[in-house]
């Protein structure tokens, strides 16, 4: 039942990349995720960008220690009422980006929110990393300290990035996919690769829908 | 093949050769006088008063042709279906800026604020900004029993660009197709009826632009009331019934594209945005042909009267891109995590790369020719007041379809707060099996079930007459009790087998 991709895993297909990594973003609306995207896959910025409405689905292939990692870059709607939908996403992500918005600290307080629907509806080793943006202007209402401290608190890294004028950006993004790929490495020591994981709750999450039909 | 076809046109566009202009200006020449023509028909049926010949000229290539003609149009055909006038609504209330905000006005700020960005003039910008908002307010405002979604503001955008008027003094500004020439009488009429609610601004370049802001107001609300109100109860519940009807049109004309995909367990979320917003979302940034065919579709849809022409224009879509699509699914079997997110990404990437207006003028052309009717299937997956059940019972009042409203937001509260948030579409499509998909067919099965249970247990009687019907229902449930406290965990077997049980019972009975 499970499967498109099982059924034809075999068919030898011409890889141009080693591995990819499935990464997430979310945040309250407004706070910049699609900028922040928009930047890193084609390096753009406009100050009047659309609204992400459901799902959106980006990609981008990097290197990273001489391997190509292709990331699959799933932008989500921050919109309260698009949570029911969004987090049908969050399964097999192997990063997840918590966004605020460094001049509105309503974002930033809504982060523990945040925090725990990750922690709900993704991957226990899911590689989180909290991103306060917008850190060009001068409207600041929550400083470098205090996302810091935050980070500090829920054990995760923390950048602060800006969109608008490219201050750090990639570094987001390249420092996740690397301690993505550190937990991958890590883990196969252990002879359980991420990947077989995420198969596994692809099967369980299918189990569970059946069960609520029943 | 028509994909293909498509992407030689692409190329074609951008690398022309001269043999091919020639050809090219011989159609559009053509084109041209086919959409003055059609204009003028528009126009003297707007005079003859002639609402049904209005409606077959919205459902036929170009709809309504131009923002100039849309105005009055839209205006004439919603109003026919709500009477809702602004200046009665103002008058038997307060002023709508008095009235308390709406919860949902700081997101409506947020998605003002990143509208209108492929406007280049700031100042024109800032005036539709202004036009947008204000509409949104005083509709939330006015029906605070509404939620907004984002999205929303895309669908109402597409308004204010229909109600805009510009009185220019060059000719190449990109902001709305030309005014000033035709002077129809279409149009006159509609000039006749700006009020005092109009807002204007003046351009740089000595344009003025102006909006009605009671007439685009006027035109929202009903669109608002009869269109997008399953999309505005408290979740995303209805919503997601409705984007459930995609995979059943899809399986009507392509079993295998339907197979193919999985659609019968993944749930077509990637069509979210387009349904959401009535393409208008995906679209209107892209080009400006593609914003004419985003008023296209909303000319398909008032003329329709219905909310199933965006459903079917997706389902269409994604057949006319089927081999595109195919193929891109098969390169990507191994690139995601899982089905959903195989089938959402492979969607959503070829929707991105080839829907030039060549596939969508084709896929327009063949919703024009769909049923976009609703059928057997919508009745059974949608809501009672859902917009799609309604559509057939106008023109109603403005009172009644406020009950319709409100009957779906009760509805929809009721359904949010049972323990499942929301109804997995399995389950709607299993309701749809039993009761439409073989009604016949599972009825003849229940009754052949039911017989036979009859037969043997008749037969049983027969064989010793100590059995008695009522006695041996007795012993089913007291067997069921058992296994219950026993600590057996086999709920699935116990409900799956209770003829085995029953017949157990009763062998052993008479054997004893």
């Amino acid at each position: 039942m499970s499967g498109i991709r099982t059924v034809s895993a075999s068919s030898a297909n011409v890889k141009s990349y080693d591995s990819i990594m499935k990464i997430l973003l979310v945040g309250d609306s407004g706070v910049g995720k699609s900028c922040l995207l928009v930047r890193f896959v084609e390096d753009k910025f406009s100050p009047s960008f659309i609204t992400t409405i459901g799902i959106d689905f980006k990609i981008k292939t990097v290197e990273i220690n001489g391997k190509k990692v292709k990331l699959q870059l799933w932008d989500t709607a921050g919109q309260e009422r698009f949570r029911t939908i969004t987090t049908a996403y969050y399964r097999g992500a192997m990063g997840i980006i918590l966004v605020y918005d460094v001049t509105d600290e309503r974002t930033f307080a809504n982060i523990k929110q945040w925090f725990s629907t990750v922690n709900q509806h993704a991957n226990e080793e899911a590689q989180l990393l909290l991103v306060g943006n917008k850190s060009d202007m001068d409207t600041r209402a929550v400083t470098t300290e205090q996302g810091e401290a935050l980070a500090k608190e829920l054990g995760i890294p923390f950048v602060e990035a800006s969109a608008k004028d490219d201050t750090n950006v990639n570094d987001i993004f390249f420092l996740l996919a690397k301690l993505i790929q550190e937990k991958i490495d890590s883990e196969k020591l252990v002879g359980n690769a991420g990947r077989d994981g995420n198969v596994n709750i692809n099967g369980s999450g299918q189990g569970s829908k059946s069960t609520n039909c029943c | 093949m028509v994909t293909d076809g498509y992407s030689v046109l692409v190329n074609g566009h951008e690398f022309l050769g001269e043999s091919v202009m020639g050809e090219k200006s011989v159609l559009y020449f053509r084109e041209g006088e086919r959409l003055s023509s059609k204009s003028k028909n528009i126009s003297s049926v707007m005079v003859k008063d002639d609402l049904e010949a209005l409606l077959s000229l919205g459902r036929s290539q170009d709809g309504f042709v131009k923002n100039d003609l849309r105005r009055p149009v839209w205006l004439k055909i919603l109003k026919s279906r709500i009477a809702f006038d602004a200046s009665r609504a103002s008058s038997m209330g307060k002023e709508w800026s008095d009235i308390v905000s709406h919860k949902d006005e700081h997101q409506v700020s947020l998605d003002v604020r990143r509208s209108f960005g492929d406007i280049k003039d700031d100042a024109a910008k800032a005036f539709l900004r202004q036009a947008l908002e204000q509409t949104i307010v005083r509709v939330l405002r006015k029906f605070p029993q509404l939620n907004y979604y984002q999205g929303y503001h895309d669908v109402v955008a597409v308004f204010v660009l229909v109600f805009l008027q510009t009185q220019r003094s060059n000719e190449d500004s990109e902001l709305s197709d030309s005014t000033s020439g035709s002077s129809s009488i279409a149009e006159s009429e509609y000039h006749d009826n700006l009020s005092s609610s109009s807002i204007s601004t003046k351009l740089a370049d000595d344009s003025v632009l102006s909006i009605d802001g009671d007439l685009l107001f006027e035109a929202v609300v009903i669109f608002t009331l009869l269109y997008l109100r399953d999309f505005m109860m408290n979740s995303l519940t209805f919503t997601i019934d409705q984007l459930s009807l995609i995979p059943l049109i899809i399986k009507r004309h392509d079993t295998n594209f339907y197979n193919r995909f999985q659609l019968h367990q993944i749930d077509p979320f990637f069509a979210l945005s387009s349904i959401l917003t009535l393409f208008s979302h995906d679209l209107r940034h892209q080009s400006q042909e593609s914003l004419s065919i985003v008023f296209q579709i909303f000319d398909l849809v008032i003329s329709f009267n219905s909310m199933m022409v965006p459903l079917t224009i997706y389902s269409n879509l994604l057949l006319a891109k089927k081999e595109d699509l195919s193929a891109r699914l098969q390169d990507n079997l191994q690139n995601f995590d899982n089905d959903t997110d195989l089938i959402h990404g492979v969607i959503q990437q070829e929707m991105i790369v080839g829907s030039g207006p060549q596939l969508w003028n084709s896929v327009l052309e063949a919703t024009r020719k769909s049923d976009n009717s609703i059928g057997q299937e919508t009745k059974r997956v949608v809501n009672k007041f859902s917009v799609l059940m309604t559509e057939r019972a106008l023109p109603v009042t403005i009172e009644e379809s406020l009950n319709w409203l409100e009957q779906e937001v009760r509805l929809s509260e009721a359904r949010s707060t049972t323990p499942q948030g929301y109804r997995p579409p399995a389950v709607s499509r299993w309701k749809i099996i039993t009761q439409s998909g073989g009604p016949t067919l599972v009825k003849m099965s229940l009754f052949v079930g039911f017989a036979a249970i009859l037969l043997k247990l008749y037969m049983r009687t027969l064989d010793n007459h100590s059995g008695s019907s009522i006695f041996t229902l007795k012993s089913y449930f007291d067997h069921l009790k058992t296994l219950k406290f026993s600590g057996l965990r086999q709920p699935r077997r116990v409900w799956l087998d209770p003829i085995q049980n029953l017949l157990e019972t009763i062998g052993r009975r008479s054997t004893s």
